[in-house]
């Protein structure tokens, strides 16, 4: 049959219509076929990866025990962050989604979407080269300010709702934000002289650092790193309760904090619960942060003063220099494949409550 | 307000307080990170002041150096570094200074290779005719060559405009410099640049068909059946992987297996030297392709969602046949979508250093990836990347005070190149979004 069937004019229009078609079906039968083998790829490779690297490392294990400090050491480091990162992340959610008002939301919310996409060997830098020099002469400040910050913001809230006049100019959410900021910044200068004052020798009396590389720098920088991922699921949880339960129980009389406390925030739990396992999981799989700022030293010690060495650090650190099929390379992957399954388990549970969330709302 | 009901309001406003206090933290130290990494990156490229100092009980020439840190009560000086980078730093205390002084008349050469020489400019204009350049009170064996001169600047006589000026061509130079690194071990980015960008366009060809008909077939062909539930609960679960497990994977999969057999089956001439056998561009290229591809599905498959079902079932009644209408149709209008996936990948990619350490980031390469030999790209090479020049000079780099400016010039532009591909994937995500629900609006 003539390739060019439109051209020709010798067949019946039937024949010629026929063959299009069966062209055209031709065509849609391959799609079809590519289509369907993209997605098996896919399916090959998540079921592959873990697949391949228990192959790997099939075969006998000696030194098993030695990578108890390094699965110690990841559980820390994310504990760490998570004790930092959650409340901050799921404090900054609430406000921006009950307290901001629509134009302050749009705004914040893609610029701390934006923070997500900050590379991790950024904060890395940071930490190593900035922070742990100047955390090592501030340890008390910065505990002073992790005290002291909440207390001093809650007692200017109490203190603001006695005056009505600037209750009243507060009630607007931008003066509202930058008057928490002012005392944030205030409380950090006060934090600072008052550790200046006393510092020297209560620090040195309870607490000194083994090495400016040490789990409390690597809290506070994996607890900022977490923060977007946190921040963005529990904002959107608690964004997602319906208006009309908040709307009722301000109609009962309940203040916006009662309603957040006893209400938004029970009903959004499936979502921080989420937030929180993706934190976690996100901390646990960091790898520049740790491997520049933690000192990779394999410890097992649960204090904030001494460093640590994660799995994910460590097979940055070990994994190109070591000879596959050694005993080395086994055990690296077996540390992968433990890392691995724990990332998935978090995901998974994450996703089972998320669709728990999602459920319960279909029926509110 | 009664007394009771007082403890509730308190509560109330504490509670604002704090959670208003948190989004404030956060903007902070968004603000105070963006502000690090701008006064670092500038003062790596700073005009430092020289100073003449002599030393008590040292009865030779003065010291002629830039004064790089005040350090208590010592100064950290550098001198005139003759034979490389970092050679001429000395710590004085400035208990032993006996005079100090900063002369307007020293001159500051920097050389190509980002040496800094200071010479009085009275005897620096008294032989600059010569090539090669020698004065007196340079070490044995040390001449200057014209063409190995950058910039000749008097940085005590400078205004505050040129200070800028010369950092600013200072900061160009280290952006564009760096054809040379390969071999002297000068300062530059412009090699990991190409690296960087090579990788990110490879893993691009390599990533967004996969990832585009992945969607497709999610979204458009099985339906919400089993399948496409298990493909949905594999890319949810490939997203939650820590990028250094697809390194590793990339290391044992691409580098060992299949580079291994690459090797021994049509390289076997060249054989303990690996040819695909070790990291390079094409592996990386793909390990990253494996991890960003979660993204990419996830973004094309929330654009083929918004497609409206009015456009679908008007192709097909048309007489489109499925593939048509999904060529002619669906993804036209998913574009922007694909677009955002896109842009969400390089950024994603452009950002993720550890995986690559393991399947082919390097230092210093030998040579660059692309250049006018027969291939002319050459996947198997190990590269240079952006993210892993921040790490490197960061963590060892020869001259520390140097080091920690470039690693966080590296990084200031790093985090720029990535935030303004964010922002443009986030303001074409927008766009779509108002456009879709102009649609549902006809």
């Amino acid at each position: 049959m003539p390739a060019d069937l439109h051209a020709t004019a010798d067949f019946p229009l039937s024949i010629r219509r026929d063959a299009i078609l069966r062209g055209r079906l031709r065509r849609e039968r391959w799609v079809a076929r590519a289509v369907a083998a993209a997605a098996a790829l896919v399916l090959l490779a998540v079921i592959g990866m873990p697949a391949f690297l228990v192959l790997n490392a099939a075969g006998s294990i000696d030194n098993l025990s030695t990578l108890l400090p390094l699965l110690v050491g990841s559980l820390r480091a994310s504990m760490y962050a998570l004790l930092f990162g959650f409340p901050l992340a799921v404090l900054a959610a609430i406000w921006c989604a009950r307290f901001a008002s629509a134009r302050l939301r749009a705004l914040i919310k893609p610029l701390l979407e934006v923070f997500e996409a900050v590379p991790s060997v950024v904060l890395g830098l940071v930490a190593a080269l900035s922070l742990a020099p100047w955390l090592a002469h501030h340890v008390v400040t910065v505990l002073l300010f992790l005290i002291l910050a909440p207390l001093l913001l809650a007692f200017c809230g109490a203190m603001s709702e006695r005056y009505p006049s600037v209750a009243r100019r507060l009630a607007r959410s931008h003066w509202q934000l930058c008057a928490a900021t002012l005392a944030l910044l205030a409380t950090a200068f006060l934090c600072n002289g008052l550790a200046g004052m006393l510092g020297n020798s209560i620090a040195s009396a309870f607490w000194e650092p083994a090495t400016p590389w040490n789990a409390l720098l690597i809290g506070l920088v994996l607890g900022v790193a977490i923060v977007p991922t946190v921040f963005s699921i529990a904002e959107d949880a608690l964004f997602g309760v319906p208006a009309s339960l908040a709307d009722g129980a301000h109609a009962l009389g309940a203040t916006r904090w009662q309603t957040i406390w006893r209400l938004l925030l029970p009903a959004a739990s499936p979502g921080l619960l989420a937030a929180l396992l993706l934190g976690f999981g996100r901390a646990l799989g960091e790898t520049m942060i740790v491997l520049m700022a933690s000192g990779n030293t394999p410890v097992l010690d649960l204090g904030l003063a001494s460093g640590l060495r994660t799995i994910a650090a460590n097979l940055a650190l070990e994994a190109p220099i070591a000879i596959p099929g050694s005993a080395q390379y086994r055990l690296l992957l077996l540390s992968a494949i433990a890392l691995f399954s724990l990332c998935l388990i978090v995901n998974a549970m994450a996703e089972m409550v998320r669709g728990w969330l999602r459920r319960r709302y279909a029926r509110l | 307000m009664s007394e009771r009901a007082r403890p509730v309001h308190a509560i109330d406003g504490a509670g604002r307080w704090l959670s208003a206090g948190a989004v404030g933290l956060c903007l902070l130290l968004l603000a105070g990170l963006l502000a690090l990494l701008v006064q670092q990156a500038s003062s790596a490229f700073a005009v430092l002041p020289v100073e003449v100092l002599s030393l008590r009980g040292d009865p030779g020439d003065s010291l002629l150096g830039e004064l790089v840190e005040v350090a208590g009560d010592r100064l950290v000086i550098r001198g005139s570094e003759w034979r490389r980078q970092g050679d001429a730093y000395r710590r004085i205390a400035v208990a032993d200074l006996t005079t100090r002084d900063r002369p307007q008349d020293i001159l500051l050469i920097r050389l190509r290779d980002g040496r800094h020489w200071f010479v009085r400019e009275a005897v620096y204009r008294s032989v600059e005719r010569d090539e090669p350049i020698v004065w007196s009170g340079m070490p044995a064996g040390i001449v200057l060559h014209h063409s190995d001169i950058a910039e000749v600047i008097a940085p005590n006589r400078l205004d505050w405009v040129e200070r800028c000026r010369t950092l600013l061509s200072r900061a160009w130079l280290f952006l564009q410099g760096g054809r040379a690194q390969a071999v002297a071990g000068g300062d530059g980015l412009l090699a990991a640049l190409i690296g960087s960008a090579l990788l990110v366009i490879l893993m691009s060809i390599l990533v967004m068909p996969l990832g585009v008909l992945t969607a497709l077939w999610m979204h458009e062909y099985a339906g919400s059946g089993w399948r496409a539930r298990l493909i949905r609960a594999s890319v949810s679960n490939l997203a939650a992987v820590p990028s250094v497990i697809y390194g590793l994977f990339g290391l044992a999969l691409f580098v060992h297996t299949l580079g291994g057999s690459l090797d021994r089956w049509f390289y076997a001439e060249r054989l303990p030297a690996p040819t695909f056998g070790a990291g390079g561009l094409l592996w990386s290229a793909l390990t990253l392709a494996l991890l960003t591809l979660p993204v990419v599905i996830v973004a094309t498959e929330e654009g083929l969602s918004r497609v409206p079902r009015s456009l679908r079932m008007g192709a097909l009644a048309l007489g489109a046949t499925r593939s048509e209408m999904l060529w002619n149709v669906v993804l036209p209008v998913a574009r922007p979508a694909l677009l955002t996936g896109l842009i969400l990948a390089v950024s994603r990619a452009a950002g993720e250093v550890a995986p690559l350490m393991l399947v082919g980031v390097v230092k210093l390469a030998a040579a660059l990836p692309v250049d006018a030999e027969f291939p002319w790209l050459h996947p198997s090479r190990a590269f240079m990347h952006l993210g892993h020049v921040v790490y490197d000079q960061a963590l060892s780099g020869n001259d520390a005070v140097r080091a920690g400016g470039r690693a966080y010039a590296a990084a200031l532009l790093l985090l720029a190149l990535v935030v303004i591909l964010n922002a443009i994937a986030i303001l074409v995500r927008n766009r779509l979004r108002e456009r879709s629900r102009q649609f549902q609006d006809d």
